[in-house]
């Protein structure tokens, strides 16, 4: 690649990277303040004051922090390095981790939430482990080709170095894959927040019993509830990218 | 000194390209050695089995006398420097960086790293102002592969390993890639095993060249000049190809030819004494009675002809 | 398998909302479609538009889906209305960012060729990029269609008789829970995968001749 070329890339990713930091917070700030003005023409419905206090509101709201939370930690936790070993060790698990990726996305969340409900019963642990399940695909797919995509030639020269395997891994592998492991989290935790949503109708709480309560009912509890995950979902997704601009070595991109 | 004690390598099942069958060399300490062959002779293979990125099924493979098995494969490694054509640079790291990789792995202190780096750095012309903080997408093929030579030379090896190093780097940069090898094999003394496909290229680098054919049998092991003068099978004349006496011509300087003396005036044209000759050759062509004076200066130290040239050559 | 009965025994529900599910991907993705194909040619057209393009409807896919449909369903009403356009959003930033890709990986000497021939720039996209972009725009659409198929479903929560209802009928039941969910997970992952390889063979068989380009 020509040193114009890397300097026109440098130069869009600042841009992005400003776009990034102020638009997103700042978008979010509109789109709230915004949203008052559109609670303010809605009908009040006569379930409002059940819902729309501070008390059932943080409940859920906090409830729906942990059910994402736990779940994108437990899928980061075990996601990345269960990826690795399958890229470096299980070649056979490969196929199976891009084949279930792919079928993955085709199984809607919902569908896995309610199966975990018909084998669990209801409650926040079968939320949490269909998230994890769901959340787990895009990570593992991820990581392995992240991995599995490093030049080989800089692996070779880097264990013709004498690198151990963990070294090379270490500060080679795992950096240059760290661009599309990102990308894998990023994917995953809005999808882990946004399935989150649906975790009420198993019983997991969250933010989605403000929403089902006002379907049908009260337009302003639509509104409210709504707002709030969108809010979470673009600022936890954000606040993601912070780190990945932190973490993932500046001149590489997935 | 690097010695191959009946060293094989076979792949399950095949008898395909890269199995070596029963090698035998010793490589001498402080020589150019340049593997050659067609691809799938095996060349690559017996040269990472050197550093044991690839280990041999049977044989043994010595450094000094030691055997290379009874050592760590990763600390023998770091002992060894190792240029392959694709470089593999790492592309997260600058060019300061990839050089004081294996430095950093031997746990120099960064004041040491530092110096060495930039000696390094002036070593191979890139100076270390303008390149030492680059990546390596911002540095041409040439350049690259320079960081790569310097980042295999960082701790000062006594063994190179080099695989095809300038084998996807254009001509004219390629030919200055060698004439800087040649150069800085002045300065550092390594031993160097190179590995090529190119015939031109072994000729040109090699203090020795191992001819290699299917298996790495060994078809000729010897100075380039002796290759090209007396191809010792069917099979090095073969891969020697056309003109192999024209060109083994660049090989001999004219400071070794026995001349002939100046009867009379010395012809008009010259050729210097430090060429070969083949520039002799050239001349004498160009030359209309086809003699040429051997300058040295402004002194004429003899005549070459047609007749000097081919005893020369013989 | 037990489900196959179920799904059988229950084909008059089904019926209706295996249709109902396929109507609604059917026009979320054509009207994204002909959004996102505007869109995504001025994106390649011009940097800054791409950029605003690509950040918006990046963000809309952030969206969490039960939250999009009910904060649309208070505009236009319950049922399928909210799911399609809801739909429609989430597929824009598959198709709108394959179209600008495709586009701006057309060969320069190509299109230096065509101006050269004399092409008007409406010609140019028409005869010459677009073309050469359809493996690369049908990728987009092919990811748009599975990504829709599974979200489809939760197009039920707020109405939608499509195949979120047999899911979320099984909740509460005392039996047969398994059934009722597999009996809407299955067809839709059936419809799902079904759409995938068709548009995937399509998409090979428009590939002939044409740059290969990965689809991101």
């Amino acid at each position: 690649m020509s040193v114009a070329a890397v300097t026109a890339r440098g130069t869009r990713r600042l841009s992005l990277s400003w776009l990034r930091l102020f638009a997103v917070p700042a978008a979010v700030g509109i789109g709230i303040a915004a949203s008052f003005g559109v609670f303010q023409t809605l009908a009040p419905g006569p379930a409002d004051s059940g819902v729309l206090n501070s008390t059932f509101l943080e409940s859920r709201f906090v409830g729906h922090l942990a059910l994402s939370f736990i779940s994108f930690g437990i899928v980061a936790l075990v996601g990345v390095p269960l990826g690795v070993l399958i890229a470096i060790g299980a070649r056979p698990f490969r196929v199976l981790v891009f084949l279930l990726a792919n079928l993955g996305q085709a199984v809607p969340g919902i569908g896995i939430l309610v199966l975990l409900y018909a084998w669990l019963g209801l409650g926040a642990e079968p939320t949490i482990i269909g998230l994890v399940i769901f959340g787990l695909l895009p990570v593992l797919r991820n990581t392995v080709a992240g991995i599995n995509g490093v030049d080989p030639a800089v692996i070779e020269s880097a264990r013709g170095m004498g690198m151990t395997r963990l070294q090379a891994l270490l500060s080679v592998e795992i950096p240059l894959a760290s661009a599309l492991i990102f990308a894998g989290l990023r994917t995953t935790l809005v999808l882990v927040i946004g399935t989150a949503t649906l975790g009420n109708f198993i019983g997991g709480g969250g933010l989605g019993d403000v929403i089902a309560s006002g379907i049908n009912r009260s337009d302003r509890i639509v509104l409210v509830g709504a707002v709030m995950v969108a809010a979470l979902a673009l600022l936890a997704d954000w606040a993601l990218s912070l780190v990945e601009r932190a973490v993932v070595p500046k001149r590489i991109s997935a | 000194m690097i010695t191959f004690d009946h060293v094989s390598k076979h792949y399950a099942g095949h008898d395909g390209p890269g199995a070596v069958h029963d090698l035998s060399l010793e490589i001498p300490s402080g020589e150019i050695v340049v593997f050659v062959g067609p691809s799938g002779c095996g060349k690559t293979t017996s040269l990472k089995m050197i550093n044991r990125l690839i280990e041999p099924t049977s044989g043994t493979i010595s450094i000094d006398g030691e055997d290379t098995r009874k050592r760590d494969p990763n600390e023998l490694r770091r002992s060894i420097g190792y240029v392959i054509q694709a470089i593999g640079l790492f592309p997260h790291r600058t060019v300061a960086e990839n050089v004081a990789t294996v430095p950093h792995l031997d746990h120099w202190d960064k004041q040491r790293i530092d110096t060495r780096v930039n000696e390094l750095l002036e070593l191979i012309g890139l100076p270390p102002r303008d390149y030492a903080k680059r990546l390596p997408a911002e540095l041409s093929g040439g350049e690259r592969q320079r960081v790569g030579v310097a980042r295999a030379l960082a701790v000062d090896p006594n063994i190179m390993l080099m695989d095809e190093p300038f084998g996807a780097i254009d001509p004219i940069a390629r030919e200055r890639l060698q004439n800087e090898l040649l150069r800085l094999q002045q300065v550092v003394r390594k031993t160097i095993v190179f590995v090529t496909h190119d015939i031109d290229e072994a000729v040109k680098l090699g203090d020795r060249v191992a001819l290699l054919s299917a298996g790495a049998k060994v078809e000729q092991y010897a100075p380039p000049a002796e290759l090209l003068a007396r191809p010792a099978t069917p099979a090095v004349t073969a891969f020697l190809g056309e003109a192999r006496l024209v060109r083994r011509l660049a090989l001999i300087h004219l400071r070794d030819v026995r001349l002939q003396p100046v009867n009379g005036s010395a012809p008009k044209t010259t050729v210097a004494i430090g060429g070969t000759l083949r520039d002799a050759l050239d001349a004498v062509l160009r030359s209309p009675d086809g003699t040429v004076a051997v300058v040295d200066g402004d002194r004429v130290a003899g005549v070459v002809d047609g007749t000097v040239i081919r005893l020369a050559s013989q | 398998m037990s489900v196959f009965r179920y799904i059988a025994d229950n084909w008059d529900t089904l019926g209706p909302q295996i249709e109902t599910h396929l109507f609604i991907v059917a026009i979320s993705i054509a009207l994204a479609a002909a959004i996102g194909l505007g869109l995504g040619v001025g994106a390649a057209r011009s940097s800054w538009f791409g950029t605003v393009v690509l950040a918006v409807t990046s963000t809309l896919v952030t969206l969490p889906s039960f939250a999009l449909f009910g904060l649309l369903s208070i505009w236009v009403g319950l049922g399928n209305p909210p799911v399609i356009v809801g739909l429609a959003m989430y597929a824009l930033l598959p198709i709108t960012r394959n179209t600008r890709a495709g586009i701006m990986a057309v060969d320069p000497a190509i299109v230096e060729a065509a101006r050269g021939m004399g092409m008007s720039g409406r010609q140019l996209l028409t005869r010459v990029e677009l073309p050469l972009a359809v493996p690369v725009i049908l990728a987009g659409l092919r990811q748009a269609t599975v990504l829709v198929v599974a979200i489809a479903t939760v197009g039920a929560t707020v109405g939608a008789n499509d195949l979120g209802q047999p899911i979320l009928a099984a909740i509460g039941r005392s039996t047969g829970t398994l059934d009722a969910v597999l009996a809407g997970i299955i067809p839709v992952a059936a419809i799902g995968i079904l759409a995938d390889l068709t548009l995937a063979a399509l998409q090979r068989a428009l590939s002939r001749g044409r740059v290969a380009v990965a689809a991101t």
